[in-house]
C-alpha cells in the first residue's frame, strides 16, 4: 500500500521576467514504513517536491495522494488538519520559536488539535525518548546544534504521524550529531514511521532501503 | 509574547493607555452630566422646558426670547397633564448672586438662589441633613421658609444648628426650616446655596422660570408633546405674539441648548462627540498597527512553522488579535485610572464650576463606564490589529520558513 | 547620501506607509491648530484700544434691587396715580443723587488717578447694547456705550479727531463720540470723516464731536464699530431695573498706590459709600472680568481644547517615532554592523537615523500641505457646525507661516524622540551584530 503517491507533479515558478521549472513530471510511489532518501545538486527541486509532499505548497498540476486521500481540491483547514495529524517535519535550520522554551516549542503541534488531554505529559515523554528531558525549560539559543535538531524530532513526533519529512537534517551539524541524528531517525523507522529525507551526504543515504535521484526536476535513475 | 520586545510593547501600552484616558475623560464627563445621580435622580425620565420666544404678530422682526414667563405657565401649561411629577422653579447664574445676612449683622454674603415650588423636592432628591422642605401648603400660602445649604449654614451659624433661625434673602425675614448636604454645581438644575418659595418674593410672575416634567410611562410622552402644541396653538390664538417653545427636550438634548432662541441640533452633537473620538482613537491605531505590522515580520519564521504544525489561517489571525487585546486591555485599564484622575483635576474646565466643588463618586464607577472601557478597548484593538492579523494569516507558508 | 536615503525609504515602503499616515494626519492636525493659535497671536498683538493696567471695577448693589417697580401708570385711578407718581419721582430723585455722590467720593479717595461711571461700557463687560444708525444711505449696527468725560481717562482710549466729552455735552443731549472697526473704518466708511448720524428711524440726528480709537470687546475678536453716548446726571436707567448688573464705576489706580489697593480701598470706604439704599459690594480688577469673559464666550474652551488636542499628538508622535525606529534597529542590525565594519563611525549612525526621519517627516509634511490647502474651506465649515475651535484662514501667508510653524515643531520633537533609539543603534558592535546574521 502507498502511503505517498505522486502523479505527474510539475512545480513552475513565475516571476515578472523568468519562468523556472522547479519540478517536471514525477512520479513517486512510497510505501507505508519506508525509509528513502531524495538526492541530487542544489537547485534540482528536491526541497520543492518535500513542500508538495508535505502539502507546504501545491503543484502547477499532477496528482498528491497522501495516506489515499487525494488532497487537490483540499482546503486550508483540511490541509491544516492533515498537516496535523499526518506529517511531521523536519527542517535544516531546525526553526524552532526561539521566545518558547524547549518544551513549548515541542507541544506546539498538540495546541493546534482538538481534544488533546496531558499535553504536557506527551511532551515530556517524546523529550526522553530523544534523550533531551533535563532541557525542558532551556531556550534554543542556549541549546547545541544537535539538541537543537533532537527538540525538532520530538516536535515532528509528539503527534505521532503516520510520515515524517526530514529535509537535510543533518546539514547543519557535524558528523558526529549528524550520525546521533539519522541513528534515531532508523529508530523510529523501525517503529513503522515512513519517513522521506532529503539529503546531499551519500554516506547517510546509503544507510536508507531507497535512494531516489534528481537532476533538474526530474528524476534519474 | 509580550516579553518579546519590552519596549515596544511598553510604548505600545502607553499610547493605548493615552487614547483610552482620553475618550474616557469625555465619556466620564458625559456620563456625570447626563447620569441619574443625586440629588438630580429623574433625569432619564425628565422633559425641560427652559425657553421660549414670542414673536410679534404685527411687527416683523420683533421678539423676545427668554425664560418661561409665568404667563405662559399659569395659564396655557397648566393644561399640560399628561406627566407624572412637574415642578417651577428659576435657574441659578453664576454671576447672578444675591444678598443674604443675618439678622442685622451687616456682614452681606452673595449667594446664588432658586426660587421653586413645592413639588421640586419630589423631582429633586436632596439629602437634608436637618429639617426638611417646605411643602405645598407653606407654598401656597407665601410662607418665608428658606432651606440652606450645609456649608452656608456653617458659615452664617457656626456650630449652632440653622433650623428655625431667620436670614434676610431681598431683604425680607425667612425662617430656615431645612438644610441640605452640599450640591456640586454640576448639577445645573439642583445646584444652589439657597432654595425658596418662588410665591415669597414680591413680583414672582415677572420672573423668569424653567419647568421640569417627569413621565416615566413612554405612552404618555407623545400624548405630552401634542398637549405642548396645544399650549402653543390655544396662546397664539389669545395673546397678540405667537409662542413658540424651545422644547421641551430630554436631558440629553437640553444640554445643547445654551442660548434662549437657538435650537440644538442632536445631528451636530452626535458628529462632534464622533469626530474627537475618531481622532483619539485612530492615530493610536495607526501607531499600534504599524507595530504590529513589525513584530508580525519579525516573528514570519515562526508563523510559518505553526502553519506546518497545522495551524488553520484563523488561528493565526486569532492569535495576532489576542496578543494585542493583552496590550489593550492593560493599556486601558491604565487609561481608565488616568481618566479619573484628569476629570478631578481639570474639573474646573469640564464641567465651568469653581474650586472647592466635590463631584459624586457614584459618577465614576459604574457599571455602564467600564464597558464602555471595554468596548473602546476592543474597538481600538480591533482598528489597530485587523490588518497585521490578516497579513498574518495569509502569509505562504514555505517563504515565511526560508526567510531569514 | 539623499539619494541613498530615498532608495532605502523607497524600499521598505511598506513598513514606512504607515508611519508615513500617522505622520501626515498628526501634521494636518496640528496645522489647524497652529492656524487658530496663530490667528489668534495676531489678534492679540493688534492693540485693543484700551489700557486695563491698574483698572479696577467698583461694584455698587442696590439692597432694594427689584423693589423700584416699573408702575403702570395707565391701569391707575387719578389719585392713587398722583400719589404713586410722586413717591416714584422721589425715589428717583434720592436714588439719583445717592449715586451720583458716590461718584464723586470715589473720585476722592487718594489713589483714584481718574474715575469713571458708565452704562455698559466697560472692556469685557458682560451686558451689552447696541443700535443701528444711518449714514448718507447706509446703516450700520454699533456698539452703544453711556459714558462719563472720565472714561476715556481711565481706561487711556486716544481720541484721534476733535475733543472729549465735557459738561456742556449734558445739555446738548446729542453730542456723541463714535469709532470704527479696524482702521477706524467700517462698511467701507471711514469714520474719521463723519459729522452726522441719524438714528434708526431717522428721527434724531447726532452730531459727531470726536472720534476715538477703535477698540475690541476681547483680544481675540475683530474691533467692532462704537458709539459713545454722554451719561446725563438724569438718567434712570443708571437706577433702574437690574441696573447693578450693568452700572460700572471704574478707577484708574495711581501705579504707586497699586498694591492691595482693592482690600484696602474695601475696608476704607465700606462705610463712606454706604448711602441708601446703595452700598459698596466689591472692587474686581479688570482682568478678573477678561477671565470671566473669556469663560462665557467659550474662549478658554477653546484654546483648553487647541492645548490638549496638541499636546496628545506630539505624545503620540514620539510614540510613534520612537517604537518605528526601535524596531528598525532591530531589523537592520546586521546591516549596521556592515557598515561599521566597512568604516563607518557612530556619529555617521545616528545622523542616518536622523536624516530618515526628518526626510519621511518632510514627505509627509508636503502631503499634508497639499491636503490642507484643498479641504481647508469644507472643514472649516463643518468644524464651525459641531463647535469646534477652528479659524481655517485661507490667506497664502497664512498657508506659509502655518507649514514653517507645524514643520518646525514636529521636526524638533522627531528628532528628540529618534535621539535614542539612534544612540542605541550606533551602540552596535559590529562584530557581535555581523555573527548574528
Amino acid at each position: 500500500m502507498s502511503i505517498i503517491k505522486l502523479e505527474g507533479i510539475a512545480k513552475i515558478y513565475r516571476t515578472k521576467e523568468v519562468e523556472t521549472l522547479a519540478l517536471e513530471n514525477v512520479n513517486l510511489e512510497v510505501a507505508k514504513g519506508e525509509f528513502i532518501s531524495v538526492m541530487g545538486p542544489s537547485g534540482c527541486g528536491k526541497s520543492t517536491l518535500l513542500n508538495i509532499i508535505g502539502l507546504l505548497d501545491e503543484p502547477t498540476s499532477g496528482k498528491v495522494c497522501i495516506d489515499e486521500t487525494e488532497t487537490e481540491n483540499m482546503k486550508d483547514a483540511e490541509l491544516a488538519n492533515f498537516r496535523n495529524k499526518t506529517l511531521g517535519f523536519v527542517f535544516q535550520s531546525f526553526h524552532l520559536v526561539n521566545s518558547l522554551n524547549v518544551l513549548d516549542n515541542v507541544e506546539l503541534p498538540l495546541l493546534y488539535r482538538k481534544h488533546v488531554k496531558n499535553r504536557t505529559e506527551k511532551a515530556k515523554a517524546v523529550l526522553e525518548r530523544v534523550g533531551l528531558s533535563h532541557r525542558m525549560k532551556h531556550f534554543p539559543s542556549q541549546l547545541s546544534g544537535g539538541q537543537c535538531q533532537r527538540v525538532a524530532i520530538a516536535r515532528a513526533l509528539i503527534g505521532n504521524p503516520k510520515i515524517i519529512l526530514a529535509d537535510e537534517p543533518t546539514g547543519n551539524l557535524d558528523s558526529k550529531m549528524g550520525a546521533e541524528i539519522i541513528e534515531l531517525l532508523h529508530e523510529l523507522n523501525n517503529e513503522g514511521t515512513t519517513i522521506v529525507m532529503v539529503t546531499h551526504d551519500e554516506h547517510i543515504a546509503k544507510t536508507t532501503r531507497r535512494i531516489i535521484r534528481f537532476f533538474d526536476g526530474r528524476r534519474i535513475e | 509574547m509580550l516579553k518579546q520586545n519590552k519596549f515596544v510593547s511598553a510604548i505600545s501600552i502607553i499610547g493605548t493607555a493615552l487614547a483610552i484616558m482620553m475618550v474616557m475623560v469625555i465619556i466620564v464627563t458625559d456620563q456625570i452630566k447626563t447620569n441619574n445621580i443625586a440629588p438630580e435622580i429623574n433625569r432619564n425620565n425628565s422633559f425641560y422646558l427652559k425657553y421660549h420666544i414670542e414673536k410679534s404678530k404685527e411687527e416683523e422682526n420683533s421678539y423676545s426670547s427668554g425664560c418661561v414667563t409665568y404667563n405662559v405657565y399659569k395659564n396655557y401649561l397648566s393644561d399640560v397633564k399628561s406627566y407624572d411629577m412637574a415642578t417651577l422653579f428659576t435657574p441659578v447664574w453664576s454671576d447672578e448672586k444675591y444678598i443674604i445676612h443675618v439678622n442685622e449683622s451687616k456682614i452681606r454674603r452673595f449667594e446664588p438662589v432658586r426660587l421653586c415650588d413645592a413639588d421640586y423636592w419630589k423631582v429633586m432628591s436632596f439629602d437634608f441633613v436637618e429639617g426638611r422642605p417646605f411643602n405645598q401648603i407653606e407654598f401656597n400660602d407665601g410662607l418665608n421658609n428658606a432651606v440652606l445649604s450645609e456649608r452656608l449654614a456653617k458659615e452664617l451659624f457656626g456650630k449652632e444648628s440653622a433650623l428655625d433661625k431667620t436670614v434676610y434673602i431681598f431683604k425680607q425675614l425667612y425662617k430656615v426650616i431645612g438644610v441640605v448636604k452640599d450640591v456640586s454645581q454640576t448639577f445645573e438644575f439642583a445646584y444652589s446655596e439657597v432654595w425658596a418659595p418662588y410665591t415669597t418674593v414680591p413680583n414672582f410672575e415677572e420672573e423668569g422660570y424653567h419647568a421640569i416634567y417627569v413621565i416615566d410611562d413612554k405612552d404618555k410622552r407623545s400624548l405630552f408633546y401634542e398637549e405642548m402644541r396645544d399650549v402653543e396653538r390655544k396662546y397664539n390664538a389669545n395673546e397678540d405674539w405667537n409662542l413658540t417653545l424651545q422644547g421641551p427636550y430630554n436631558h440629553r438634548l437640553q444640554m445643547g441648548a445654551s442660548y434662549s432662541n437657538v435650537k440644538p441640533e442632536f445631528v451636530l452633537i452626535i458628529l462632534k462627540y464622533v469626530f474627537i473620538i475618531a481622532i483619539l482613537l485612530v492615530i493610536p491605531a495607526i501607531n499600534l498597527s504599524s507595530f504590529s505590522i513589525s513584530a508580525v515580520k519579525k516573528r514570519t519564521e515562526e508563523i510559518g512553522i505553526r502553519k506546518a504544525f497545522g495551524a488553520r489561517n484563523k488561528s493565526i489571525l486569532l492569535q495576532v488579535l489576542y496578543e494585542n487585546l493583552f496590550t489593550a486591555i492593560i493599556g486601558g485599564f491604565i487609561g481608565l485610572i488616568l481618566s479619573y484622575f484628569t476629570v478631578i483635576w481639570l474639573k474646573e474646565w469640564l464641567f465651568n464650576v469653581t474650586t472647592g466643588d466635590s463631584i459624586p463618586l457614584v459618577a465614576f464607577v459604574s457599571p455602564a463606564v467600564f464597558l464602555y472601557v471595554f468596548l473602546v478597548c476592543v474597538l481600538l484593538n480591533l482598528i489597530s490589529s485587523i490588518v497585521p492579523a490578516y497579513k498574518a494569516s495569509k502569509m505562504n507558508i514555505v517563504l515565511s520558513l526560508n526567510q531569514k | 547620501m539623499l539619494k541613498h536615503l530615498f532608495k532605502i525609504i523607497w524600499t521598505e515602503r511598506k513598513v514606512n506607509a504607515w508611519i508615513l499616515v500617522e505622520l501626515i494626519l498628526a501634521f494636518a492636525i496640528l496645522w489647524f491648530c497652529c492656524d487658530y493659535l496663530l490667528y489668534s497671536t495676531q489678534k492679540l498683538l493688534e492693540p485693543k484700544g484700551f489700557n486695563t493696567e491698574h483698572t479696577y471695577i467698583i461694584d455698587i448693589w442696590n439692597e432694594d434691587e427689584g423693589l423700584f417697580e416699573d408702575i403702570d401708570y395707565e391701569e391707575m385711578e387719578e389719585e392713587e396715580f398722583n400719589v404713586g407718581y410722586t413717591n416714584a419721582r422721589t425715589i428717583v430723585s434720592n436714588w439719583s443723587d445717592a449715586i451720583w455722590e458716590i461718584y464723586d467720593r470715589i473720585k476722592r479717595h487718594p489713589a483714584v488717578e481718574h474715575a469713571s461711571l458708565s452704562l455698559y461700557a466697560t472692556p469685557y463687560a458682560g451686558s451689552y447694547a447696541g443700535n443701528t444708525f444711518w449714514f448718507d444711505s447706509i446703516s450700520f449696527g454699533a456698539q452703544i456705550k453711556k459714558v462719563t468725560p472720565e472714561f476715556f481717562d481711565v481706561y487711556q482710549i486716544d481720541i484721534l479727531k476733535g475733543r472729549k466729552f465735557n459738561e456742556t455735552d449734558d445739555i446738548t443731549e446729542n453730542n456723541i463720540i463714535i469709532s470704527g472697526a479696524q482702521d477706524n473704518i467700517y462698511k467701507k466708511i471711514n469714520f474719521l470723516q463723519i459729522d452726522t448720524l441719524l438714528s434708526y428711524r431717522k428721527e434724531s440726528k447726532y452730531n459727531v464731536i470726536g472720534v476715538a480709537e477703535p477698540t475690541k470687546r476681547l483680544e481675540f475678536e475683530n474691533y467692532t464699530p462704537a458709539v459713545y453716548l454722554y451719561l446725563s446726571k438724569s438718567d434712570e436707567q443708571l437706577i433702574g431695573e437690574l441696573s447693578s448688573f450693568f452700572r460700572e464705576f471704574s478707577v484708574r489706580v495711581k501705579p504707586e498706590a497699586d498694591k492691595n489697593f482693592a482690600e484696602s480701598f474695601l475696608n476704607d470706604m465700606q462705610s463712606q459709600l454706604e448711602i441708601e439704599p446703595f452700598f459698596l459690594a466689591s472692587v474686581i480688577p479688570l482682568k478678573d472680568r477678561r477671565s470671566e469673559y473669556m469663560q462665557i464666550g467659550e474662549y478658554s474652551n477653546g484654546f483648553k481644547s487647541i492645548y490638549s488636542i496638541s499636546a496628545f499628538l506630539i505624545i503620540n508622535i514620539v510614540l510613534c517615532v520612537m517604537g518605528t525606529f526601535w524596531l528598525r534597529i532591530q531589523s537592520r542590525r546586521s546591516n549596521i554592523g556592515l557598515r561599521m565594519a566597512l568604516g563607518a563611525s557612530k556619529r555617521s549612525i545616528q545622523v542616518f537615523f536622523l536624516v530618515e526621519t526628518l526626510l519621511l517627516l518632510f514627505l509627509a509634511s508636503i502631503v499634508a500641505f497639499l491636503l490642507c490647502i484643498n479641504i481647508n474651506e469644507i472643514l472649516s465649515e463643518i468644524l464651525k457646525e459641531i463647535e469646534l475651535p477652528i479659524i481655517g484662514r485661507s490667506e497664502f501667508g497664512a498657508y506659509i507661516s502655518n507649514y514653517l510653524i507645524t514643520f518646525f515643531i514636529m521636526a524638533i520633537i522627531a528628532a528628540l524622540s529618534v535621539w535614542y533609539p539612534a544612540k542605541k543603534a550606533s551602540d552596535i558592535q559590529p562584530v557581535e551584530a555581523l555573527r548574528e546574521e
